[in-house]
């Protein structure tokens, strides 16, 4: 059990990082062109939403990734913070990029979803709204860290904005609940045309799902190795 | 095929936004190799 | 407590003795709110619509404008580094520094609110509720400012910085109190107030190392 703790050293992390990215950057191909094979090609017209529906495929993984991304990030700052392991902390930043990138794609792709089913590119409704607030914080830490030059400092700062931060997130989404309640009445909801999801349809969300989320893994190893050598550099150098 | 454009688009944006993010990484990794 | 009480005072002479910070501070206000008629078609019934929004908006920003001079002066002085070193508990000299920017800065755009909101048209009744909604909800401007001022000490970047980090999480208090919910505000005041301090408290220690 003690072996594990060497991996808290960046030294020790990256070499087992570099193993792992292609156990899943591998499979996370593979699965991605299966998914798009079987949700752009094999699953049927929808008879009422047409074929934009396929781009749920994309937009609820990317959403979902985009949200636990985040809470994951908080967790290895703080306890990066906590204990002071530099990689912990090296992890919550190789987080914050990926997670913003969804976190944008899933705005991106949520109003071209939007734009033929409800007729307009952007809608105040409370998942919408608690998304690009989402962003919004992720940009905050992510620019918080690239301000600040000490490394250890950037790392710490990112803690407490991202505790802040995670705990706000709760209070943010009732707030604009309840905002939209108040000045919109109807929610606006996705429609779910067919009750019965046909069987292609399904396979494809969950080989999209697996393909995003093996990619994430893939992405925020590969750029852990990156931060890892970058600080390297940087305290050889100082 | 109904509003495919927007499923292009979708699918385009998000394989660019990927692809991009792995080029990146990629060629951050090549030169921290030297 | 004396000491908090010493503090609280010493700030509010500081802020007496440069009154132009502040005062700059509400002209900022007043601008911004009266730049939203003059963007816009000034027909009285849309004015009272955004009316609460628009003054909300104004004070968020204007007491953003307000967090250069929380810790920055401190800081620059090595008055800071003293007050991190002080048996005294970092988070009562936190606290009390907060509180004292209310009294200097938030206080302040609190009153004049009324004024501005009659150029929205507003009943007496709605300027009251924006009065009030301000009144508990400026408060949970300056905690929240608090912690991303302590975590932005001594950087490049500017406001901008300090801006994108604290605008998210002041998202509640601007949906509760330009929405008039003022118990609402309030209880985001009452979660403020118990982890704004310390979560500044550690951004301060954070910052200074």
């Amino acid at each position: 059990m003690s072996n594990w703790y060497k991996y808290a050293s960046p030294v020790h992390l990256h070499p087992l990082a570099s193993r792992l990215i292609p156990w899943f950057a591998i499979p996370a191909a593979i699965l991605l062109i299966a998914g798009l094979y079987v949700g752009l090609v094999l699953a049927p017209t929808d008879f009422q939403q047409g074929d934009v529906y396929r781009v749920l495929f994309i937009h609820v993984p990317a959403a979902w990734i985009g949200m636990f991304l985040y809470i994951l990030m908080a967790v290895y700052a703080a306890i990066g913070w906590a204990y002071n392991a530099r990689a912990s902390s090296m992890m919550a930043s190789s987080l914050s990029i990926t997670g913003a990138l969804f976190t944008f794609l899933a705005l991106l792709t949520g109003a071209l979803w939007g734009k033929p089913t409800w007729g307009t590119w952007w809608a105040w409704d409370a998942r919408t709204t608690s998304t690009l607030i989402l962003l919004f914080l992720y940009i905050g830490f992510i620019a918080l860290q690239s301000a600040i030059d000490d490394p250890r400092r950037a790392d710490r700062a990112g803690a407490v904005l991202a505790l802040v931060g995670v705990i706000n997130v709760p209070i943010i989404y009732f707030s604009v609940q309840w905002w939209n309640t108040l000045h919109q009445g109807a929610t606006i909801r996705i429609a779910s045309g067919t009750t019965t999801i046909a069987t292609p349809m399904l396979v494809a969300w969950l080989i999209m799902s697996a393909a995003c989320w093996l990619y994430s893994v893939a992405v925020v190893l590969s750029r852990l190795c990156c931060i890892i050598e970058d600080r390297e550099q940087l305290e050889a150098t100082q | 095929m109904s509003h495919g454009f927007y499923v292009w688009a979708a699918y385009g944006a998000a394989l660019l936004l990927m692809g991009g993010e792995v080029l990146v990484l990629i060629r951050r990794r090549r030169k921290g190799r030297p | 407590m004396v000491m908090l009480r010493w503090l609280v005072w010493r700030e509010v002479v500081l802020a007496w003795r440069r009154k132009s910070d502040v005062l700059s501070m509400l002209a900022f206000f007043a601008i911004i709110a009266s730049l939203f008629p003059l963007g816009m078609d000034p027909d009285t019934r849309l004015l009272r619509t955004i009316a609460s929004g628009v003054l909300w908006v104004s004070a968020l920003l204007a007491s953003l404008l307000g967090l250069g001079r929380l810790f920055a002066g401190d800081y620059a002085d090595g008055t800071l580094e003293q007050m991190l070193i002080t048996p005294q508990p970092l988070l009562l000299i936190v606290a009390g520094k907060i509180f004292a920017q209310w009294l200097v800065t938030g206080i302040p755009l609190m009153l004049i609110s009324p004024l501005l909101a009659l150029q929205f048209g507003l009943p007496s009744d709605g300027v009251r509720m924006i009065a009030v909604s301000l009144l508990v909800g400026i408060p949970v401007l300056n905690l929240v400012g608090a912690v991303g001022a302590s975590l932005t000490l001594g950087i490049r970047g500017g406001g901008a910085i300090v801006a994108l980090i604290v605008l998210p999480l002041c998202v509640p208090v601007l949906v509760f109190g330009a929405g008039g919910n003022v118990p609402l505000v309030g209880a985001v005041l009452a979660l403020t107030m118990v982890f704004a301090p310390w979560a500044a408290a550690a951004g301060l220690k954070i910052s200074v190392e």
